[in-house]
């Protein structure tokens, strides 16, 4: 995967998609071969804390506090990611997805939709170099898929990576400059 | 070293923040002791005369049991929600995230405890409160808050969380209940413990092994 790489991966239900992002996170170690992201493993300490400072992470579950507000909840990953302007950069993931006017609401208290985005601004706090999303357009609507896809593209263009899974034809051939198919545990570029 | 207290207190603060707005885990540790404590308290023929013995034993049972019910809330929370998750694919050391969750814990307990032995007080007519049990709580609440995150979060990923984490939990931390036991019973008693050293040997002992052996394992298991 190459600096600007926005690829998508593809493969029927049970493939093991969500499996192999499990393991490039780092949340899953693989039972046998070895997996490096920026040239580091990312199950060892301490290197993998240079991985997670760079990685951005949206899994199918939203990984949220949901008796936290929005803003809380961002605010405590910030805090945790380190960045030292927090207030300012929650707001800025905030607006960017449109999703300003929850940040003092409950994540329990919102819809699936905006749950979603509410993770999807979370991924994105440490304006990651690696994105790993595994199919963020699940439970959204359209105006919101063109929300992500801007995103996605407007980080290929920043020389960022993506990595994601999706079912979503529109979403993925928008947002994907490289496919690949994952069938019997085998990879391959489409 | 600052960094690390930070981070600490971060991931704990949001533990509070979330028990100040849903008063779950004090709230289900202090029920749940209460009522045990009320139902020796109305069943006992005259509880004033109640022995030191017998009332230290009540105090603990019920902060044990209580206690492992809430952290098996708390964990199967983490669980449910992959927030766990969330904090792992953070920039943070693991040993702090378990730290950190010992420290929520630890604050939990101590509140509780505040409560229930207040009450204690009042239904069985006796102070508890004394140099003894102030030095048993923060040892045993150290010790339980310990093991308890581990077998929590590994217990979390069952089913049957919450009889799983009673059961492996509870053998493990018997040695901390003799210890808190035999000091709250001096505290009743008003008389000097005679193997006081002894015992706050046994209990300090077992903090530092468990946590440094826990926070080793944790790592591994975690990696895993």
């Amino acid at each position: 995967m190459e600096h600007g790489d926005s690829i998508c991966i593809l493969g029927e239900n049970g493939s093991g998609k969500s499996t192999l992002l499990r393991i490039f996170s780092g949340l899953l170690k693989p039972d046998k071969g070895t997996v490096k992201v920026l040239d580091k493993d990312p199950y060892k300490q301490p290197e993998n804390l240079f991985i997670k400072q760079k990685m951005g992470v949206l899994m199918h579950s939203n990984m949220l506090y949901p008796q936290l507000t929005l803003k809380e909840n961002l605010s405590f990953f910030s805090k945790l990611l380190g960045i030292i302007e927090y207030k300012t950069r929650v707001n800025e993931v905030a607006d960017e997805l449109n999703i300003s006017r929850f940040l003092n609401i409950e994540i329990y208290k919102l819809s699936n939709g905006n749950q979603r985005k509410a993770s999807f601004a979370k991924s994105l706090l440490n304006d990651p170099e690696i994105l790993i999303a595994d199919e963020p357009d699940a439970n959204i609507d359209n105006d919101t898929i063109e929300t992500f896809s801007n995103i996605f593209l407007q980080r290929s263009k920043k020389s960022k990576a993506n990595l994601f899974t999706s079912h979503n034809e529109v979403f993925f051939k928008k947002c994907s400059n490289r496919k690949m198919k994952l069938n019997s545990g085998s990879l391959s570029e489409l | 070293m600052k960094n690390w207290l930070k981070i600490l207190l971060i991931i704990s603060g949001k533990d509070m923040l979330i028990e100040l707005k849903s008063k779950e885990i004090v709230v289900t540790i202090t029920l749940f002791s209460l009522l045990v404590v009320s139902i020796f308290a109305v069943t006992s023929s005259n509880p004033s005369n109640l022995s030191a013995e017998i009332g230290s034993g009540i105090i603990w049972a019920s902060i044990v049991f209580s206690g492992s019910i809430a952290m098996s809330k708390f964990f199967s929370h983490e669980e449910k929600n992959e927030t766990l998750n969330a904090v792992l694919l953070m920039p943070v050391p693991i040993e702090l995230i378990f730290f950190g969750k010992i420290l929520s814990l630890f604050l939990f307990l101590t509140i509780s405890e505040c409560l229930i032995i207040t009450a204690f007080s009042i239904l069985f007519n006796s102070n508890p409160l004394s140099i003894y049990i102030l030095i048993a709580i923060p040892v045993f609440n150290l010790g339980f808050s310990c093991v308890g995150t581990f077998f929590g979060i590994i217990s979390s990923k069952s089913r049957s969380n919450e009889i799983l984490l009673t059961l492996l939990l509870i053998p493990i931390i018997i040695p901390l209940i003799m210890f808190a036991t035999e000091l709250t019973r001096a505290g009743l008693e008003g008389i000097a413990s005679q193997n006081f050293n002894l015992w706050l040997s046994l209990g300090i002992l077992f903090d530092i092994v468990f946590l440094v052996v826990l926070t080793f394992l944790f790592g591994k298991i975690i990696e895993q």
